[in-house]
């Protein structure tokens, strides 16, 4: 019987194509949208060289150590880019420049070195930086000829000024750090409490009050937890399956690194499936009869829950876990997005194990909710069933 | 004006859904742009920094002591709890740029000369990494410099002389114009983010209105009733109309709420005026939609998919500068390319006079062009549609 009955519930769950567009297509779409505006954001941050128009005048065809520090940073380093992209040019040509924009600063030898910018900012400072350091050394080999005058003026017995590069890169997390991927993982999470729209099917159909189907269903000689059961199993298996196509997307056609655990991520994606449905069963049984409000009320803690959890803006995620860290442990969409961003980017499996325990333990209070608000219902008369439109 | 009437009616049933919209945009705005003040052009350079995070593992020595606030002129130091999980999450979510790391025992290898290496995380490759790089060995070669040249010289004395050296600064003379007032990106951000809010509000509205109109058996009522056809869709176009500039007005009102007078600053009015084309390009989208769509469940995730769609694609959430190439050659059949390009754009226009105005002109044109096109392409659905029916 069961069988029969979880059967027909999976049939009837799949013809419903206003659902299946919203738990699929949609976040789909969306991910793609996400996928054409982000492509390029990670280039963005990354260092480029400064710009500078070096005026061709006397004093600087002069100054002979000025031209070899020049070319020193203008040379290309084990596969970084080169400090700055010097270009020689006449007083009037590197006005021009600077004017289009073309060059970011104008060094001008007169005969001390002065830098002309538009505006303050990173490549500019990265120039003043240089130009700093090439007087800074001037000063310090002066300081020190003067402090040790039995020695020749010409500095030769000197230890000569190091350059040296004392910082070694420790990465601090298992992969890069990506702040886009948080979004797709948000996203995830949307999709997932998106579910919550299959669990309001799911009542519906065997709550008398609330559909000509459900009225019908518990004319039945079934009992209503088995029909209800085997309704939230079909929707379950439905919405994961729906996950993992959304993520095989993901993986697949648009490259979005989830890290190499393929396992663990399926069973953040079954667990958030389930969080998600479990959801929309209690909100659907808490708020009787009016669809549209119950619709509302989902729609409203989705994009509330996902928003907190980085899908508009990634870094209110990480403002929500330093400010209320409360909230970040109450939202499922946090904690899912928060399980996938720790497989990402942790060596560690404890926080990943934690915000998995915390979706389950939700998911078992919100079914519980569900069975006291459901259990029971009797219907002495049901004037009206509002049909869905 | 009966028709005009039931226009009012239908937009009042629905008006919940709308302020949902409104809301979204309202809390994202607030949120996101607070201020948004109008703030002189620079006048005066200042050394662009870098947020980071300082974790001395040794106790603190005069030297990296004098390493720490010496690097405060590159950087402004973010207080991060010293524990691997706060740094990492701190990192990804880029509210530090750059943690540096004093192993224990650095003061006394580096005063003895022996080799010391400094633990540091960034995002490699990034502007912040190469210029905090840069800045912290310049400090510590110079220290260098002065231990090997001059034996025995004391900590203190070390950091003093190594500080008054990097003291020294080179000239910056800054090119700006007295009558460049920097408007502030927000509230390019503001008018951008407001085609999205604006397009949401114009197809759902308009939308369930048409679909409501066109439904078929009404449709023929209204037909035969004694109020011409003519005057009908008179009464249609002003209803739509009027609730499009009523949209637009609301936007500008918070506009005014959010950022009081720079809202009457010659380039923010310029993009009003730009909005206010995007409305009516926004209006013939929606009346597309509305006369194609009849069923209010594909309505909404027609809203969805063609706001955030042309949103996405033309540069509102993700400024267009940092889409990729092709996206944005693509996106220039849609108007909110258009849209954005002229707020982008204005805003840099030192003095408006009619030569450097024309671009302007044309990407409000543009806007003008696709919209009357998608028009036409309605009005000939609309036509099909009702002889079909006639037939």
């Amino acid at each position: 019987m069961f069988t029969h009955v979880f059967k027909y519930r999976l049939k009837c769950l799949l013809r419903d194509k206003v659902v299946l567009f919203w738990t699929i297509l949609f976040p789909i779409v969306l991910s793609t949208l996400f996928f054409t505006a982000f492509s390029n954001l990670n280039n963005a941050v990354s260092f480029t060289s400064a710009k500078v128009a070096v005026v061709d005048n006397e004093a600087y065809r002069n100054n002979k150590p000025f031209q070899e520090a020049l070319v020193s940073v203008s040379e290309k380093r084990d596969e970084q880019e080169p400090l700055l992209s010097v270009e020689l040019v006449s007083s009037d040509e590197a006005e021009t420049l600077l004017e289009q924009g073309k060059v970011h600063g104008i060094i001008l030898l007169d005969p001390d070195i002065k830098l002309v910018v538009k505006q303050s900012g990173m490549h500019q400072s990265i120039i003043k930086s240089f130009l700093d350091q090439y007087r800074q050394i001037s000063a310090s080999y002066g300081t020190v000829i003067l402090r040790n005058i039995d020695i020749p003026a010409n500095g030769d017995t000197l230890t000569r000024f190091p350059a040296d590069d004392y910082l070694t890169e420790l990465p601090l997390g298992k992969n890069k750090t990506d702040n886009t991927v948080t979004y797709y993982y948000a996203l995830l999470a949307m999709a997932s409490l998106y579910g919550a729209f299959w669990g309001l099917r799911v009542i519906g159909e065997v709550q008398a009050d609330q559909s000509a189907n459900g009225a019908r269903i518990n004319l039945a000689p079934v009992h209503k937890m088995k029909t209800l059961l085997a309704g939230i199993l079909a929707a379950w298996i439905i919405q994961f399956v729906e996950l993992s196509l959304l993520l095989l997307y993901m993986i697949l056609v648009l490259k979005v690194p989830f890290g190499n655990q393929a396992g663990y991520i399926l069973l953040t994606c079954l667990v958030g499936a389930l969080a998600g449905l479990t959801l929309g069963t209690l909100v659907s049984g808490l708020v009787k009869r009016n669809l549209g409000l119950k619709i509302g009320v989902l729609i409203g803690l989705s994009m509330l829950m996902s928003g907190l959890a980085g899908l508009y803006f990634a870094p209110f995620k990480y403002i929500v876990i330093k400010a209320v860290p409360m909230l970040a442990y109450i939202n499922p969409a946090n904690l899912i997005t928060d399980a996938l961003y720790a497989l990402y980017y942790y060596d560690t499996y404890h926080r990943f194990a934690l915000n998995i325990a915390l979706l389950l333990a939700f998911s078992a209070v919100f079914l519980l909710l569900t069975y006291l608000t459901v259990r029971r219902d009797r219907y002495a008369s049901i004037p009206s069933i509002q049909e869905d439109n | 004006m009966p028709v005009f009437r039931a226009y009012r009616r239908i937009i009042k049933k629905n008006l919940s859904q709308l302020l949902i919209y409104l809301a979204v945009f309202i809390g994202l705005a607030a949120s996101l742009l607070s201020s948004g003040a109008a703030t002189p052009a620079d006048t005066v350079f200042s050394d662009a920094k870098v947020k980071l995070a300082f974790v001395d593992e040794a106790d603190s020595s005069i030297l990296t002591e004098g390493l720490k606030a010496y690097l405060e002129r590159y950087a402004n130091m973010v207080d991060v709890k010293h524990d691997r999980t706060s740094l990492q999450d701190a990192l990804f979510f880029e509210d530090v740029d750059y943690i540096l790391r004093i192993p224990s025992g650095f003061t006394e290898d580096f005063m003895a000369g022996r080799p010391i290496e400094l633990e540091k995380t960034s995002r490699p490759a990034s502007f912040s990494s190469v210029y905090l790089d840069m800045n912290i060995n310049k400090f510590l070669n110079t220290a260098r410099f002065y231990l090997a040249n001059i034996p025995g010289i004391s900590q203190q004395e070390l950091v003093a002389q190594v500080i008054d050296d990097l003291s020294v600064e080179t000239a910056v003379e800054i090119r700006s114009k007295v009558e460049d007032i920097n408007v502030g990106d927000n509230i390019t951000s503001f008018f951008n983010y407001m085609s999205y809010v604006l397009l949401s509000l114009l197809i759902l509205g308009i939308g369930t209105f048409m679909m409501v109109f066109n439904q078929k058996d009404l449709r023929s009522r209204t037909l035969c009733s004694s109020v011409p056809l003519r005057q009908q869709n008179m009464q249609i176009l002003w209803g739509n109309l009027i609730y499009a500039v009523v949209c637009w007005m609301v936007m500008m009102i918070l506009g005014f709420v959010m950022y009081g007078r720079t809202m009457l600053a010659k380039p923010v009015m310029l993009m009003a005026l730009n909005a206010f084309v995007f409305t009516l390009v926004a209006l013939s989208i929606s009346f597309m939609v509305g006369s194609t769509l009849n069923s209010r469940n594909a309505l909404s995730a027609v809203t969805n998919v063609v706001s955030l769609g042309m949103c996405f694609t033309c540069g509102v959430f993700v400024p267009q500068f940092m889409l990729g190439e092709k996206v944005l050659a693509f996106a220039q059949i849609f108007p909110v390319y258009w849209y954005v390009r002229f707020n982008n754009e204005i805003i840099n226009l030192g003095s408006i006079a009619l030569e450097t105005f024309k671009p302007f002109l044309g990407y409000m044109g543009m806007q003008l062009g696709i919209g009357v096109a998608i028009l036409a392409v309605a009005l000939v659905i609309i036509k099909q549609k009702r002889q079909t029916w006639e037939a």
